[in-house]
């Protein structure tokens, strides 16, 4: 069985078990869709939705525009 | 090739062009984190809707995106159904007449809303229930490919409504 690595709860402290494993933690579902991803982006306002999707096509963008030709 | 989402709505709103935002962006808005290169919008095809749209795309210099003569849309095309491909100065903008099959603006208006998308700019968005069924109708690999995260957003974002 594969061991989780945990933090240990103070007695008496009410927080749950900080696991750094993702996959141990159940950041995925079972499609294997990251949620945390989901949870981050839901916490921005619309506005700032539209602005990381201008952001991240202009990175793509920028990216594209990096490549070296494949040399002959 | 420069991308601005916000300028192109905002360009659309000065208009007053009628259009339902769909596809990506729509999925974007409602906080699914996937990535697009273009805005989708279902424009109403009235004459005097076409009339508003042609004029905001002028003003953004829309040009067919497969004409290598850099043809500009003209109001018949934006009359009929079909989907106007064009690249502008805020990015790649699709103005389609309807989807999935015939589906019109008047069609998706019922599974709509409008939504604040900047400080003194909103959009009406397909709603992503709505867009999750026409992405699993149509079954495109395109569309399998990120219907798991469009699901996953759905629940997520029922969750905190419900919270």
């Amino acid at each position: 069985m594969m061991k989780v690595m945990s933090d240990e709860v103070e007695p008496g402290g009410e927080e749950a078990p900080f696991v750094a494993d993702g996959l141990a933690a159940g950041a995925y579902n079972e499609e294997g869709v990251d949620l945390t991803l989901i949870r981050m982006f839901l916490r921005l306002t619309p506005a700032e939705r539209l602005d990381e999707a201008s952001s991240s096509a202009n990175g793509i963008e920028e990216l594209r525009a990096l490549q070296v030709p494949a040399s002959r | 090739m420069t991308f601005d989402f916000r300028r192109a709505l905002t360009v659309l709103a000065t208009h007053e062009v009628e259009f339902i935002v769909v596809g990506g962006i729509s999925a974007i808005l409602q906080g699914a984190p996937v990535v697009t290169l273009d805005l989708d919008i279902v424009h109403r095809r009235t004459p005097d809707n076409v009339r508003r749209l042609l004029a905001a795309l002028r003003s953004i210099d829309a040009r067919y995106r497969h004409d290598p003569r850099g043809l500009v849309p003209e109001a018949q095309h934006l009359l009929g159904p079909g989907h106007n491909l064009l690249q502008t100065t805020c990015g790649p903008l699709d103005a389609l007449g309807a989807i999935d099959e015939g589906l019109s603006y008047d069609d998706l208006l019922p599974d709509s809303e409008e939504m604040r998308v900047g400080p003194d700019l909103t959009a009406r968005v397909l709603s992503l229930r709505r867009l999750v069924e026409l992405k699993a109708a149509a079954g495109r690999p395109k569309d399998v490919a990120v219907l798991p995260t469009l699901r996953a957003t759905l629940v997520e974002l029922e969750r905190t409504r419900d919270a």
